[in-house]
């Protein structure tokens, strides 16, 4: 027993020595502060070149903005068509950068270390060996540092690096959703502690003003003044998607800033679709993964729904009128807008009060949602509900974004009376949630399946079916595409989902889809944040 | 016999507890929280810290815990389904792991002994050689290997079973991953039983056994087989502890909810809660099945018994 407690201590000691400690020497990291560092790492890498060989349908990015994130108020271009590119490569500036920064720091030669997720997918792991790789073409000594996400964040979240590969996936369909990252007073997401005072007030200009127009040039400004005047951080590629989606079946929405749609998915009575990670939570304010969120507006509704291009519309609510200033919106919610238990047995309708609890309840600490800042984002200052169908909402300021915003599940309904009476066990299974949406969760068995039924009783059930709408569809789990692979050619699933190989042995298959995701990957630098 | 079972489950008791603290200490000196991501704010941290009493002493939450989970009660998981009570998500994969595990040991030990058995009975003919070319084949190419030529021969050439896993078939839909899962410990056990029975046929009281006119098979049985068991029976332990705490790969490929995918999740994730709850309920079916071996031991050699009662 003595031995063994020694051994255990060993151990304990070894485990502790390998993770205290700070790699970096002080001196290496404050080279980030130096402009032509900053620079000749943003020209040395081929963006281009470099997305394509991912070869799952990513883009090199343009800037820190996505394509297809968010369009002009007045034209409705995209913004990356509006601001063209802001990065280049070049790799003899690159090179000059680098002679002029080891001129300037008095050094013979630079060393980066270059941290990134061991478990972010492949597309990670290559994009980090890629960018090594141009580094090191313009001159840069490059160590590759291999972490496990939640360690890769933690470090970022403690300045205990130099350069990482991150990414941000977009929250809603408005610059902003990118902007507030980099702000000197964000000390959760600005890892890198970039300090501009010309950006700040951009930034803080165009979240004040109420003119679209302005809002949308000072955006425009502040992309160029983060990469291409200070090259602060760098953008790297856009991630994409492929599947097959067996001809015939239609009506899935992918939104690129916002939750896909898959309210309208039709071609069968019966759709089995793969899905690569489960549900993790059918807890609309708990929830923070997109198969969540798929699923609860899948069985749930908001205010507003988003229409196939992203433009929200009328979902529960039959009407809106807003005040003159658009500070104040009043929601009349539809006389046949029910809740209904997994069996498909009306439980009540949903009334105002249902959304003020579920407001309410959003930013309370004691549920301590990871969205608590939602309602923030949408300039939302107050709710209440004035009678059984209308909620009134009060803004700070007017907001663009707002409508778009009600359609995420986070803000949908809550039946207070049905959640407190669960308590512990609320939406921890199909039977213990409730249901207002055009599917009735019909049941879930973790890490295998989930089940929607139609819910005949939904304001768009008659369109829905007439259309070739589905009766039940059934999401099953399954994460290895090459079984996916087989059951779909068997005629067993109805979607795929591709990876690594696949997608260019599949690309000329009938139903290949290539989606372009919110998500964009860009490298952090540690310039100020050694700590 | 009972003191001698009574001692062993004793420090068996004592050996969890130890494995709990170490478990718990461990996990607690991991880089990173379950609340690394990139969406949360340093406030939002402090609340959930505060909200799963993460803010309190490694040992304050030990003993808790401990106490917690003399009722069964092992927590909420903090990442993979928030808010979920850990037993609950443990239970419903073990079960299926189990049963897949359990499948593919009846399959591995009836091959592997077979196999083995008929190895070593033919020495140095071609049988023998047939089986250790099979042995070699099942030790070195990993299960997925398998997996995957299965389901594409077997599932969806000839269409002779299901790929995935389906709850309403359970047993003839884990039919294709227990044969894949059995292909390692198939050729673990031949290889072991092969050469322990080549050892025994050698020995002297075999000789003495034959010289005595026992009849062939009732010598192989009664003798040589009891006598190759033994040791066997030490390395098929921890085989079925390995097979019933589930496969990760198999379970992917297959499709199949179990316990083995959700430990690396909450390993990846960070989860305390589930990484402990599945680390643990390995210890105890490792401890389970050790202890099993030893009593096993003393009914089928009980000079083993009275050597470990002498200490």
């Amino acid at each position: 027993m003595k031995k063994l407690l020694v051994v255990l201590l060993a151990l304990l000691m070894l485990v502790g020595c390998g993770q205290g400690g700070k790699s970096d020497d002080g001196e290496t990291v404050v080279i980030y502060q130096n402009e032509n560092v900053r620079k000749a790492i943003a020209y040395a890498i081929d963006r281009e070149a470099l997305a394509k060989s991912l070869n799952d349908g990513s883009v090199g990015a343009e800037g820190i903005i996505p394509f297809k994130l968010a369009s002009n108020p007045e034209t409705g271009k995209d913004f990356r068509e509006d601001q063209g590119s802001v990065v280049a490569y070049d790799v003899d500036a690159a090179k000059g950068y680098y002679e002029t920064a080891l001129e300037e720091l008095n050094k013979k030669s630079l060393k980066i270390d270059l941290l990134y997720g061991t478990n972010e997918g492949d597309s990670v792991i290559k994009a980090a060996e890629q960018i090594a790789y141009y580094l090191e073409e313009v001159g840069f000594e490059v160590n590759l540092v291999a972490k496990q996400k939640k360690e890769r964040l933690s470090l970022l979240t403690d300045g205990d690096y130099e350069v990482c590969l991150t990414r941000w996936g977009p929250d809603y369909a408005d610059p902003q959703t990118y902007m507030d990252l980099f702000v000197s007073t964000n000390v959760s997401n600005n890892s890198g502690r970039y300090n501009s005072a010309e950006y700040d007030k951009l930034i803080a200009d165009a979240l004040k003003t109420t003119d679209m127009k302005e809002r949308w040039q000072k955006f425009l400004e502040a992309e160029k003044v983060l990469v291409e005047k200070d090259n602060a951080i760098v953008p790297v590629f856009q991630a994409g998607g492929a599947m097959i989606i067996r001809p015939g079946v239609g009506g899935i929405e992918f939104h690129s800033a916002a939750v896909d749609n898959y309210r309208h998915v039709f071609g069968k009575d019966t759709l089995t679709l793969i899905t690569n990670t489960d549900i993790l939570n059918l807890d609309n304010q708990v929830a923070t993964d997109g198969t969540s969120f798929i699923a609860q507006t899948m069985f749930m509704g908001g205010l507003t729904e988003l229409d196939e291009s992203g433009n929200p519309v009328l979902d529960l609510a039959e009407s809106y009128d807003v005040n003159e200033d658009g500070t104040v919106y009043t929601f009349k919610i539809r006389d046949d807008a029910n809740w209904y238990n997994n069996k498909g047995e009306l439980v009540a309708p949903i009334t105002a009060y249902d959304f003020e609890y579920s407001w309410n309840r959003l930013i309370s600490d004691e549920l301590a949602s990871e969205y608590n800042w939602w309602l923030d984002t949408m300039s939302v200052d107050s709710w209440k509900a004035i009678d059984d169908k209308t909620f009134e909402v009060t803004l700070s300021t007017p907001s663009g974004i707002f409508l778009g915003c009600l359609a995420f599940p986070s803000v949908f309904p809550i039946n207070q009376e049905f959640a407190e009476a669960q308590g512990n066990q609320y939406a921890t299974s199909a039977e213990t949630v409730l249901n207002c949406g055009p599917f009735i969760l019909d049941s879930w068995t973790p890490d295998y399946s989930y089940e929607f039924v139609k819910n005949p009783n939904y304001y768009f059930a008659d369109d829905y079916t007439k259309a070739g709408g589905a009766n039940k569809v059934v999401f099953r789990v399954l994460a290895d595409t090459q079984t996916a692979l087989m059951e779909y050619e068997a005629d067993k699933i109805d979607t795929v989902i591709l990876a690594g190989e696949q997608v260019d042995a599949n690309k000329n298959v009938d139903g290949y889809v290539d989606r372009l995701q919110g998500y964009l990957f860009y490298l952090s630098l540690n310039i100020n944040h050694y700590e | 016999m009972k003191k001698y079972i009574l001692k062993r489950v004793l420090i068996s008791l004592a050996t969890l507890f130890v494995i709990l603290l170490v478990l718990f200490i461990l996990m607690d000196l991991m880089p990173g929280t379950p609340f690394n991501d990139e969406k949360l704010t340093e406030a939002q941290k402090t609340l959930l810290f505060a909200k799963y009493g993460l803010d309190k002493p490694v040992l304050v939450r030990f003993f808790l815990y401990a106490k917690n989970m003399l009722k069964g009660d092992l927590g909420v998981s903090y990442a993979i389904n928030k808010n979920f009570a850990v037993s609950e998500m443990v239970k419903d994969r073990l079960g299926i792991s189990i049963a897949v595990g359990a499948m593919a040991m009846i399959i591995g030990t009836i091959c592997g002994l077979l196999l083995g058995i008929l190895a070593a009975l033919n020495h140095n003919t071609w049988i023998d050689n047939l089986c250790s070319a099979i042995s070699v084949i099942g030790v070195s190419i990993p299960s997925y290997v398998f997996a995957l030529l299965l389901c594409y021969y077997v599932a969806y050439r000839l269409g002779l079973l299901p790929i995935l896993y389906n709850v309403e078939q359970p047993f003839i839909s884990l039919i294709l991953p227990s044969i894949a899962l059995s292909v390692s410990p198939t050729a673990n056990i031949a290889r072991f039983t092969r050469s322990e029975m080549i050892d025994v046929l050698n020995s002297d009281y075999i000789l003495l056994a034959e010289s005595k006119g026992i009849k062939n098979w009732k010598l192989i049985i009664s003798h040589v087989l009891r006598n190759t068991l033994i040791p066997v029976i030490t390395v098929m332990g921890p085989i079925l502890v390995n097979l019933l705490t589930g496969s990760s790969v198999i379970e992917k490929i297959f499709g199949i909810p179990g316990i083995g995918k959700l430990m690396i999740t909450a390993i990846q994730e960070n989860d305390y809660n589930v990484t402990i709850a599945c680390a643990f309920v390995y210890s105890v079916l490792y401890i389970i099945v050790m202890l099993f071996v030893d009593i096993l031991y003393g009914i089928i050699d009980p000079r083993i018994r009275i050597a470990k009662e002498g200490n």
